[in-house]
């Protein structure tokens, strides 16, 4: 980057990270909104924009890219170098430092947000005041409040809004949850999930000056820290599956092994509970990944492990034998036989008894969540559905993670009351 | 990790595209070199997901399933490395062809079930490779194939791209000492060691893999080599080899042990040293000699057990 370029992002950095937000924040509570009324038919294009072109922003760029009669005509970064490869995504697309700018364009019908957690709510309440369908990056918000607020916005201008949590449209996950809800795992009484890694979570920083800019992650005014960046996908997850919030959560967090100036937990270890009795124990560090990522889902009549794209069945011996078990693919995980859940041929076997036919080039293309969770979002647009991730199912997950972090900060069990969840 | 004239020496390796890479950073600040390593992997593993054409969810994947229906836009990335495909596909009359897909998967299966796939089998698959056939709008990074069941392989550029990249990645954080290497494939030394010296890369002995045939001095320059010991097994028959010649679809016939090139460009590097093992020495001395900036070290046979080594615009110490 030039020096003139250091110097502006410099500039924008402070003036515009730091204190945009509240700038924002007053147009978010102004009276203006611009009409929902709008409708697309399904070869229609939808003009749209992202807001954030970092890491996160352009992952979903490059998936967004691919929908059919989807337009991306702006893109806008506060860092040169972001807004460079947004642009580089997004051929033929305007680049903005200023988001408001893109607002104000009444050609652009939705906007794409994957910015500083901090910045999600305000960024998200300007937006649909100014007509515009949001899809917002996970978590929801930085605070309960400002969740609240996302979804009674959304609510009075009728537009779509939608949160990042793209493991509700993954097939894999969408087939354990029917399963579940089917009650192939009996009482479900305890869940453990992890996500789990051996790295310092920190982006390289040539110029001190842009440390906050570039690890926002690691600093308490912009970020809820592991709760919010991992924990919130999988306590969405669980809730999803449970189909209830956590009334009540313990924890312990610390930092351990990172004391580099960061100020959010580089381990945490919480233990949430559910109205129905189930107890749910999480857990994200940063010093051993033996674990990784996954969810393991416990009833009394068996076991399910979640991952993306994958998830196996591990019946408690007292369980009956399902229909199809004997036709499901089996797999050796620790000495333990699982079913193998595959979303494209259990449902098939469930039904039919008989073996999945040959599949086509297309379904033997297990599509990326992200891009299954992208479509959604402009098919909701189209067909004025509500998102699987929508504002309601978020706050439950926003709701429990920053609780956990007030538990661990305390020391101390923090009840959640049901209003917590109440818009 | 080791210190020398005030530089921590960072030396990291991890699993990606099926081999060992390996970063190697000197810089004053350990924490630093470490976090430039990281996101200097982060992009080797974003790269590896979108190039992996056995993920079914990589975007290479939804390349191939998708682009014979009309335009794809597909990420920079993706975009690049298919231009850079297609004009080296042209340089080299059609040595290296990513569209080579259908004859891996032949090539592929044959060797699991150790049935030699007959002559229809290799047309039928041969018929569904062609560069040709890889349409590219720069004006959108879209892709279009113009004949159903074309699959893209990147197999014999991903990881050069990748090594690529990752410099890249060294360079914006201002890294100026260190080395680069994607498993024994493709390696680029990026400046001097801090000992102020070339960095030094071996090219491994055909038989003896913990031997040298050469050792050659790289400053800014990248070092490829295909063939070689790991990709021939004499315990199986020869028709496992596992390049395959797009232009016979059958694996390669070449008297080559091995072809290394060198170059600034470690995706170049890995494309020529592809195209060179494919194509063999007469190929690879006429190339050198039309272009400039090129060095090519070709292992040849010579009997059962010998070997002789050509240097082509290159000095071997």
């Amino acid at each position: 980057m030039s020096s003139s370029s250091e110097r502006r992002a410099t500039q924008l950095t402070r003036r515009e990270f730091l204190t945009g937000s509240a700038a924002t924040v007053a147009t978010a509570f102004g009276l203006f909104t611009e009409s929902a009324g709008k409708t697309y038919g399904p070869q229609d294009t939808i003009n749209a924009a992202i807001i954030g072109t970092g890491n996160q922003g352009c992952f979903l760029l490059e998936r967004a890219i691919k929908i059919p009669n989807v337009r991306f005509v702006a893109c806008c970064d506060i860092q040169e170098k972001n807004l460079a490869r947004g642009l580089a995504i997004a051929k033929g697309a305007k680049g903005y430092t200023d988001y408001r700018e893109i607002l104000e364009r009444k050609d652009i019908d939705a906007v794409l947000i994957a910015t500083p957690l901090h910045l999600h709510a305000p960024m998200t309440i300007d937006s649909l005041r100014s007509g515009k369908h949001v899809f917002c990056e996970k978590m929801m918000a930085y605070s309960i409040e400002e969740a609240k607020h996302m979804l009674r916005v959304a609510r009075q201008t009728g537009l779509v809004l939608q949160i990042g949590h793209q493991r509700r449209y993954d097939p894999t996950y969408q087939h354990a949850h029917k399963l579940i809800r089917e009650g192939i795992l009996g009482k479900i009484t305890h869940v453990r999930a992890h996500w789990n890694r051996n790295s310092n979570w920190r982006r390289p920083c040539p110029d001190p000056k842009l440390e906050e800019l570039i690890n926002w992650r690691l600093y308490r005014r912009y970020s809820q820290g592991l709760m919010a960046e991992l924990g919130s996908h999988q306590i969405d997850i669980v809730n999803w599956m449970l189909e209830e919030t956590p009334c009540a959560v313990t924890g312990v967090g610390g930092i351990d092994y990172w004391q580099d100036g960061r100020e959010v937990y580089d381990n945490v270890q919480c233990i949430f509970e559910y109205p129905s009795g189930a107890k749910f124990i999480y857990q994200s560090i940063t010093s051993n990944q033996y674990d990784g990522c996954y969810e393991q889902i416990m009833g009394d009549k068996g076991t399910i492990v979640l991952q993306i794209g994958r998830a196996l069945l591990f019946r408690e011996p007292r369980a009956e034998q399902l229909a199809w078990e004997d036709m499901a693919h089996k797999e050796k995980l620790q000495g333990k036989e699982a079913i193998v859940l595959d979303a494209s041929k259990t449902p098939r076997l469930k039904e039919q008894r008989t073996e999945g036919e040959q599949l086509s080039p297309e379904q033997k293309v297990a599509k990326d969540p992200c891009l299954i969770e992208l479509e959604h979002f402009f098919q909701c647009i189209r067909e004025g559905l509500e998102p699987l991730s929508n504002p309601k199912t978020a706050l439950g997950a926003c709701v429990a993670a920053i609780k956990a972090n007030e538990a661990m900060d305390n020391m101390k069990r923090v009840i959640i009351p049901k209003e917590e969840y109440r818009v | 990790m080791g210190a020398k004239n005030g530089l921590t020496v960072l030396d990291m390796t991890r699993w990606a595209m099926a081999c060992e890479f390996r970063i190697l950073i000197a810089h004053p600040d350990e924490h630093y070199a470490r976090q430039v390593a990281e996101a200097a992997f982060d992009e080797i593993y974003q790269l590896e997901s979108a190039f992996n054409c056995f993920d079914p969810k990589s975007e290479i994947s939804y390349l191939n399933a998708h682009a014979h229906k009309g335009y794809v836009a597909v990420s920079p990335d993706l975009f690049e490395i298919l231009s850079f495909a297609r004009q080296i596909y042209q340089e080299t009359d059609g040595a290296l062809d990513v569209t080579i897909g259908p004859l891996v998967a032949l090539w592929k299966s044959a060797e699991q079930s150790k049935i030699r796939p007959d002559g229809k089998a290799i047309r039928d698959a041969t018929d569904r490779v062609g560069m040709q056939h890889l349409i590219l709008d720069p004006e959108t990074n879209s892709v279009r194939f113009a004949k159903e069941g074309l699959q893209i392989n990147l197999g014999s550029i991903g990881k050069g791209y990748a090594v690529g990249k990752a410099v890249e990645i060294l360079r914006s954080f201002g890294v100026s000492s260190g080395l680069i290497s994607a498993g024994n494939s493709t390696t680029y030394a990026l400046g001097l060691t801090p000992d102020g010296t070339p960095w030094q890369i071996g090219i491994r002995h055909p038989e003896s893999p913990n031997e040298r045939v050469a050792v050659v001095e790289l400053v800014d320059r990248s070092l490829s080599t295909s063939g070689g010991p790991r990709q021939r097994d004499e315990q199986v028959e020869e028709f496992f080899e596992h390049i395959i010649d797009p232009s016979t679809g059958e694996p390669v016939q070449t008297d080559l042990i091995s072809a290394s090139v060198i170059t600034t460009d470690p995706t170049l590097a890995d494309a020529l040293s592809t195209a060179f093992y494919l194509r063999g020495k007469t190929f690879a001395s006429h190339y050198c000699l039309a272009n400039e900036g090129i060095e090519a070290i070709l292992v040849e046979k010579y009997n059962s057990n010998r070997y002789t080594l050509s240097t082509i615009r290159g000095g071997i110490i």
